[in-house]
């Protein structure tokens, strides 16, 4: 039974994975419109595995579309420059291999997250220092003088969308979904829209990748989402910006290999740190944690089982179907699909929110260009989370 | 590495993982209990048993609540309980009728309790 219930699970997460836009916690909040907690006779494993494939499988819909989640935003530039090269299959290929080396470094280090939660939680300082480090450096690293004042006037902008919306829930309950897209899909959308840009062919590469590097990539992304995930209200996205902008001359296929593993590490040690210490770091943990779906009834080598073979099954289903999914969606015509994302996010945003969700899907929009505009880097829309967060321990 | 020999590793490695839920399965699934037996058991045993809800009481965040077998009863305590486990528990406690339960035998301050990890109705056709 548990097999089947991992089985299950890592079929419907690559099916909702491949959907653009579909957020883990929108997922959750329909399972627990339609009653779908009630399915097994014990959840744990489905809802696990379920998670497990879901972030895995949306490397592809990332790529191919550019609608990034809040745990993988960071991957969406590296894998938008391969697939202007092309090598889009190359970029999803090294999103597998980082995703399943930092699968098996966060299950060994486990015990490692056991003891610095009990050391380092609560140390506030810490945290609060390391995301104005992270805030400083997005100016400090621009070249000219213009551009500083625009990263930091865009970031005080974005930021304080972030306040209104995610402290104060000023438009909105649940903002974070409507605002993602505003924020980093629809202006990629619209550009895809208003330019000339295609599908480009994407190459057949039989990439070789040397193993160390992969390892120690890999490793490198388990150990920055070991202490952010400590952190709460860090996610795996500035665990990853931290990274780039420490380790900044590093390749597009490092960033990969990193983004994922510290992705998948971070949702691994969140289930970890609910199932332990009731301590859910992701939205969709805290909502079936809050169900008591995950929890007592699960032993630590029960989750730890359930995530690696979660893992392996994902890793090998995508892994033999990467190639075509990403041949298929190919051959549209771009404009097409930009238009038709649109009106799917819009449909889905006022099904899930309410019509009074659209004027802030619109102003995020409108924020989410001004990177473009200013021709600076579109990480620093990141500040969203980030000034919130700050204020968070004021 | 290249991707085929990529998919090799992650094929040897869900083997593995399934070689290691199989021994899981086989040596660690919860014993069943009668309740007026359960004294007998070593501290920290996962076990199933059934039996009637008494003496049902609500806190912030756990349920307690006496199962018992005639007049054999043991407490135990389900932390954190959904809506859907309350009423179960509520109708089961009103109806006297019989549930399972699934759980860790424990003791706390000498006296035996059942930690509640899974509540199932139990139909005795």
């Amino acid at each position: 039974m548990i097999l089947i219930e991992i089985i299950v699970g890592v079929l419907f997460g690559f099916l909702i994975g491949l959907i653009p836009g579909i957020h883990l916690n929108t997922v959750s909040y329909f399972f627990l419109f339609i009653g779908a907690y009630n399915l097994f006779s014990n959840n744990s494993y489905f809802f696990i595995s379920f998670a497990v494939s879901q972030l895995i499988t949306s490397y592809i819909s990332i790529s191919v579309f550019g609608i990034p989640g809040d745990s993988n935003i960071m991957h969406l530039f590296p894998l938008q420059r391969l697939a202007k090269e092309g090598r889009l299959k190359t970029g999803v290929f090294f999103c597998l291999i980082g995703s399943f080396f930092g699968g098996v470094f966060a299950l060994l280090l486990f015990p490692i997250l056991f003891l610095l939660f009990n050391a380092l939680f609560n140390f506030n300082l810490f945290i609060y220092g390391l995301i104005i480090l992270i805030l400083v450096m997005f100016i400090a690293f621009e070249k000219s003088f213009k551009k500083r004042i625009a990263v930091f006037a865009i970031i005080i902008i974005v930021g304080s969308l972030g306040i209104f919306t995610l402290k104060y829930n000023y438009f909105l309950p649940d903002p974070l979904m409507v605002c993602v897209c505003g924020l980093f899909a629809f202006p990629y959308l619209l550009e895809n829209i208003f330019s000339k840009k295609q599908f480009i062919k994407q190459k057949e590469e039989d990439e070789e990748i040397n193993m160390k590097k992969a390892n120690i990539s890999s490793f490198l992304g388990t150990i920055a989402a070991l202490f952010m995930i400590i952190v709460p209200s860090f996610s795996s996205s500035q665990a990853s910006l931290l990274i780039a902008k420490i380790k900044r001359k590093i390749t597009s296929k490092e960033y990969l290999l990193i983004f994922s593993s510290v992705a998948i590490s971070s949702l691994f040690f969140s289930f970890f740190l609910a199932i332990n210490f009731f301590k859910p770091r992701l939205g969709y943990i805290a909502i079936i944690l809050s169900d008591n779906i995950i929890g007592k009834s699960l032993s630590n080598f029960d989750l730890a089982v359930t995530l690696f073979l979660s893992l392996c099954f994902s890793i090998l289903l995508l892994s033999l179907t990467y190639k075509q999914i990403v041949d298929y969606v190919c051959k549209f015509n771009l404009k097409l699909i930009s238009v038709f994302l649109i009106i799917f996010i819009v449909i889905l945003v006022v099904i899930l929110f309410g019509i009074m969700s659209l004027p802030l899907l619109v102003l995020s929009t409108i924020i989410g260009f001004l990177p473009i505009v200013f021709g600076v880097d579109r990480v620093i829309l990141m500040s969203y989370i980030m000034l919130p967060t700050i204020l968070f321990y004021i | 590495m290249n991707e085929l020999l990529f998919k090799r590793i992650v094929i040897l490695f869900s083997i593995v993982g399934l070689l290691l839920l199989l021994t899981h399965s086989f040596f660690f699934t919860p014993k069943n209990q009668s309740i007026s037996s359960l004294y007998q058991l070593k501290e920290g045993t996962v076990l199933s048993t059934r039996g009637v809800i008494k003496e049902l009481s609500q806190e912030d965040n756990f349920t307690k609540f006496n199962i018992c077998e005639y007049s054999v009863c043991v407490p135990a305590i389900l932390f954190n309980p959904s809506n859907n486990q309350t009423n179960l528990l509520n109708d089961y406690s009103l109806n006297k009728k019989q549930i399972k339960l699934t759980g860790q035998y424990k003791t706390y301050m000498d006296n035996p309790e059942i930690i509640v990890y899974k509540i199932e109705r139990y139909d005795s056709n």
